[in-house]
């Protein structure tokens, strides 16, 4: 029989490929769309409501999650952030599992922004709540942790090359302490500390019709932004063979609207920690700061 | 925490206001990097959202840097989303457009784009 345990060690593998859905910025010319399984480097007023994550695990197991996420600017610099989850974990031969995921609440500054070069940094600290054991059971941590986080997203409008300016690179680099770390027996219910990262390249075809060349292309193939995105998880200092590296891709499209997005893409493992089989996601997206720009679109602290 | 995240966000949905954005630019007359034969007179900018012309600017030079347009920016009669520009006399050549834009609830946007005139 296939353990509901072994499920949700899949599942924990699987999630760190699809984490919390992210707010846009804008840089100069440059318009950063909501990355999916990845944070952008900005700050803003936003919704996701709802991101759905279906990914089918190793063996009989499947995983599906339903997230959201707020963005409130405190300052015009700095946000806070709530993301959760919904998620249902099934396998053959065992019960569904279900629960929320551990709450995260991130504290984010944008620390720089270059218009002329496209270039936004920001510094974060993200802290993960601990869970329930509907929680621990879906994949989650019965213990929270801090998660200090580098975000960056620089666009290439200043190549010379007219058909690459559409192009832009987002990333981030974050360092997981958990609230208790696994001892070396492996045997206190700990987890290990974490390198996590992520990378997008993005194709702004917004950006090539208002910037570079109109091809008169129709106007809703004009707002797409075909990209790729990957993250990884390197767990540190943990006991032998306890928890290996996971690598996974996205690669998709966002439509890129005036007061919402919408992206979709497959998810695909990139080593067998990250699973076997193809999933996908889809996320919807509210720029509050362009709905209600006089309420709760725009920062407490002007 | 959660049932009062879901309030917030459905009250937020809820409340009837106009809804408006970021301008991002649509179409351009001459069209973004486009070769036009003749010289045109003035150049026009879609936008996606209303804009404010008194804190817009948008200003045309000429390869070597020189100020080609008429600094006369207004919208077209009766449509917010449009700015219209008169240009001197253009030789053939290339020409860049710088426009800072500031949409009617206040967001700002740039851009930049060229076009050539090639008889």
């Amino acid at each position: 029989m296939f353990k509901i345990s072994h499920v949700a060690f899949a599942a924990a593998a699987l999630s760190a490929a699809a984490s919390p859905a992210f707010a846009h910025a804008i840089a100069g010319d440059r318009v950063f769309p909501v990355t999916l399984t990845l944070d952008d480097p900005g700050v803003a007023d936003e919704v996701t409501l709802p991101q759905v994550v279906f990914q089918p695990g190793a063996g009989p197991s499947t995983q599906t999650q339903f997230q959201w996420e707020f963005d409130k600017r405190i300052t015009p610099s700095t946000a806070l952030i709530y993301n959760q989850g919904f998620d249902i974990l099934t396998a053959t031969g065992s019960k569904r599992a279900t629960g929320f995921e551990n709450p995260v609440i991130t504290g984010k500054w944008q620390v720089y922004m270059n218009a002329e070069h496209e270039f936004i940094a920001s510094l974060g600290i993200q802290r993960e709540l601990p869970g329930d054991l509907d929680t621990k059971a879906i994949g989650g941590d019965a213990q929270g942790a801090t998660i200090p986080t580098a975000y960056f997203g620089k666009g290439l409008g200043d190549l010379p090359i007219g058909v690459l300016r559409p192009l832009a690179v987002t990333g981030e680099l974050s360092y997981v302490i958990p609230d208790r770390p696994v001892n070396t027996a492996n045997d206190n219910g700990g987890t290990p500390r974490s390198l996590k990262g992520g990378l997008s390249v993005q194709y702004s075809l917004p950006y090539l019709q208002s910037q570079v060349k109109d091809y008169g292309l129709p106007g809703f193939i004009n707002q797409l932004v075909p990209l790729a995105e990957m993250s990884y998880v390197t767990p540190m200092g943990a006991p032998s063979g306890n928890a290996p590296m996971q690598l996974a891709f996205g690669a998709g499209a966002i439509w890129l609207g005036p007061q919402y997005q919408v992206g979709a893409e497959l998810l695909i493992p990139g080593n067998k920690a990250a699973g076997s089989n193809i999933g996908f996601i889809v996320q919807v997206h509210f720029f509050l700061d362009d709905i209600l720009p006089n309420s709760l679109g725009k920062p407490i602290f002007q | 925490m959660r049932v009062r995240f879901g309030l917030i966000v459905m009250l937020a949905m809820a409340i009837p206001q106009a809804v408006w954005a970021h301008a991002m630019l649509m179409k351009a007359e001459p069209a973004v990097g486009s070769s036009v034969i003749s010289a045109p007179a003035q150049l026009i900018l879609h936008y996606s959202e209303g804009v404010e012309p008194r804190f817009t600017t948008v200003v045309v030079h000429d390869a070597v840097g020189a100020r080609m347009d008429s600094d006369n920016l207004q919208t077209a009669v009766g449509d917010p989303k449009t700015l219209v520009i008169g240009l001197k006399a253009l030789k053939p050549g290339d020409y860049s457009v710088d426009w800072h834009v500031t949409s009617v609830d206040t967001h700002k946007t740039q851009g930049h784009f060229s076009f050539t005139v090639a008889p």
